[in-house]
């Protein structure tokens, strides 16, 4: 568990807020992928709205396969949470894990709310990275809803994890 | 589940009731009692397979198809006897001659025999195997010819590029043997789809008069915007043209090869994967959707239409059993530069293969015809459509009955 659990929401909502505005900061690309300064891949939206390959693809990801639970555009719906608030709190470990392994959370009234494991679909588990991307630039509002107008060209990365995942 | 959660409907025979549920069980009820006489398991729903259609009795069996063609599904239509339920035949889209039942010295395209394993030679390695061209839609059946007919779906996946070929028998308009299930002819209407043409909308079967002949049709309005009237014990294609003028990925069908003739700007297969086409009309829905109706009166068909088209970009996807695989994202809008609306209501003539205007004079599609119609419209709803300009005076309404046309079956 790390640390950072343990805060009060208001306290986590403003670190985070500091730490989001030094990632953005000190964000860096390599090879057309975008890294926070804690190596964890983050978005990139130029000015005239042009997004980095991996948070367009996470964008397509998304609506293929995430869409149909957590609603258009990471805003969730009335039984799967909103993604682009989740990715603000919960760091790419958890989201990663998360959807891989999947989770049951038991709520007060008795209910179960379930996530399935989706580390067997390869559509989903190829791009976790990617879909995380899409989410935070949503979670950030730097990109609005529908999908990215321009996209940086494909790294030729993303081509050959493209073809090994099978 | 593939694809949205619909069923198109029970029938009825033998003092029975006929229901195919969507986790593919098929159910025989006592028709007076409700009571349970045998059921069938038609597919694996873990794989993606599931059910929408209605069920079609024939003679001494109940023909069934299956869903799932965005889950890598590979389609078949399945017949049991009515009796006891036990399987009489299944024939796959694709796939081995054994498992098509298809005939390679016998069954027909376009008057030619297919040919030796005709639905793995246009595959490349074993995309076959999660082919798609499932049978979601409607069967008819010419009891004189002892024929059933029906239409296979999309090739999978939606992303072209991951399936050279012309992907046989996909898109196809299926005629066959009720007894063996045996396909006395085929004819693929869109070859290696590109756009998600499903070719399962109805085959309407029609006794119409050509160049003074009596033919034996068979009419089918399908999703990639063509109509296509065909002789339905020969397999000839007699007719294929555009029944929505805005239909753009094709430029015509070559009636001698049947081949549609695809305009490279709206190909998404030459465009590319992660390439966004614009612009392509029809959208994936198609040109149309459901209930169109024949009127031997007039002779006339007459059709809701869909006007509505896409943009769509094709990407690379990996099979898992049981989940979805597409490959696509599409964007849906209205026809652009046309009228603004999402579909028309046309009266189509067959023979001669044109939508029947207002102004027309033609015997087939005179203005007696459209008279009523106009009447059944409310007033503010006829000036608003009066105001298109389409240009072959397609016209559209809310309503789809013409009152000299009650006798459309």
């Amino acid at each position: 568990m790390r640390p950072g659990l343990i805060f009060t929401a208001a306290a986590t909502a403003a670190a985070l807020t500091l730490a989001s505005v030094q990632a953005s900061a000190e964000k860096r690309e390599e090879d057309g992928k975008w890294l926070d300064e804690n190596d964890v891949i983050t978005y990139n939206v130029q000015k005239d709205g042009t997004v980095d390959w991996f948070t367009y693809n996470g964008f397509r990801r998304y609506h293929s396969e995430c869409h149909v639970c957590h609603g258009p555009d990471g805003l969730g719906s009335t039984y799967a949470p909103a993604l682009a608030d989740s990715v603000k709190t919960i760091g790419y470990d958890k989201f990663a894990e998360t959807i891989m392994s999947g989770r049951t959370v038991h709520k007060a009234d008795g209910s179960e709310s379930v996530m399935p494991a989706f580390g067997d679909n390869m559509n989903i588990a190829c791009y976790v990275e990617d879909i995380y991307a899409y989410l935070m630039a949503r979670a950030s509002g730097e990109l609005g809803r529908g999908r990215p107008a321009k996209r940086a060209d494909k790294p030729d990365s993303a081509k050959e994890a493209e073809s090994a995942c099978r | 589940m593939c694809c949205d959660t619909v069923n198109r409907g029970v029938a009825y025979a033998d003092g029975k009731i006929f229901l195919h549920q969507a986790d593919t069980k098929v159910v025989a009820l006592d028709a007076k009692t409700g009571e349970e006489k045998w059921s069938a398991v038609n597919g694996d729903p873990s794989k993606g397979e599931t059910n929408t259609a209605t069920v079609l009795p024939v003679k001494d069996k109940v023909i069934v198809g299956i869903s799932g063609g965005e889950f890598g599904v590979r389609g078949h239509v399945t017949a049991y006897n009515i009796k006891d339920g036990s399987m009489a035949w299944r024939a796959y889209s694709m796939g081995p001659d054994s498992d098509t039942l298809i005939d390679p010295a016998k069954t027909t395209h376009l008057g030619q025999p297919v040919g030796k394993d005709s639905g793995t030679n246009t595959w490349e390695g074993d995309q076959w195997k999660i082919g798609g061209g499932t049978t979601w839609g409607w069967y008819s059946y010419d009891p004189e010819a002892n024929l059933m007919y029906y239409g296979s779906g999309n090739p999978s996946t939606w992303n072209p590029v991951q399936r050279p070929g012309d992907n046989r028998w996909s898109m196809t308009i299926f005629a066959r043997d009720v007894d063996t299930g045996m396909a006395k002819w085929v004819y693929q209407m869109t070859p290696h789809d590109e756009w998600d043409y499903d070719g399962v909308n109805e085959m309407i079967l029609a006794d119409i008069k050509m160049k003074g002949a009596d033919r034996k049709a068979l009419v089918h309005f399908d999703r990639n915007g063509f109509a296509y009237t065909m002789d339905r014990v020969s397999g000839e294609l007699l007719v294929a043209e555009k029944y929505d003028p805005v239909v753009n990925w094709a430029t015509h069908v070559d009636m001698k090869t049947g081949r549609p003739q695809v305009v490279s700007q709206y190909s998404t297969e030459q465009n590319g994967e992660d390439v966004n086409t614009k612009g392509i009309c029809p959208a994936a829905l198609g040109t149309k959707d459901q209930q169109p109706a024949f009127s031997p009166k007039s002779g006339v068909f007459y059709v809701p239409t869909n006007h509505v088209c896409m943009d769509y970009e094709p990407f690379r996807v990996s099979y898992t059993a049981g989940q979805p695989y597409v490959g696509a994202t599409l964007s849906m809008y209205p026809a652009p530069g046309s009228h603004g609306g999402m579909g028309n209501f046309i009266a189509w003539d067959a023979v001669k293969a044109r939508s029947c205007g207002p102004s027309l004079s033609s015997s087939r599609c005179g203005r007696a015809l459209w008279q009523p119609l106009a009447m059944s419209c409310s007033t503010a709803r006829w000036k608003a459509i009066s105001r298109q300009s389409m240009p072959t005076r397609v016209r559209s309404c809310t309503s789809s009955r013409p009152r000299r046309a009650s006798s459309a079956t």
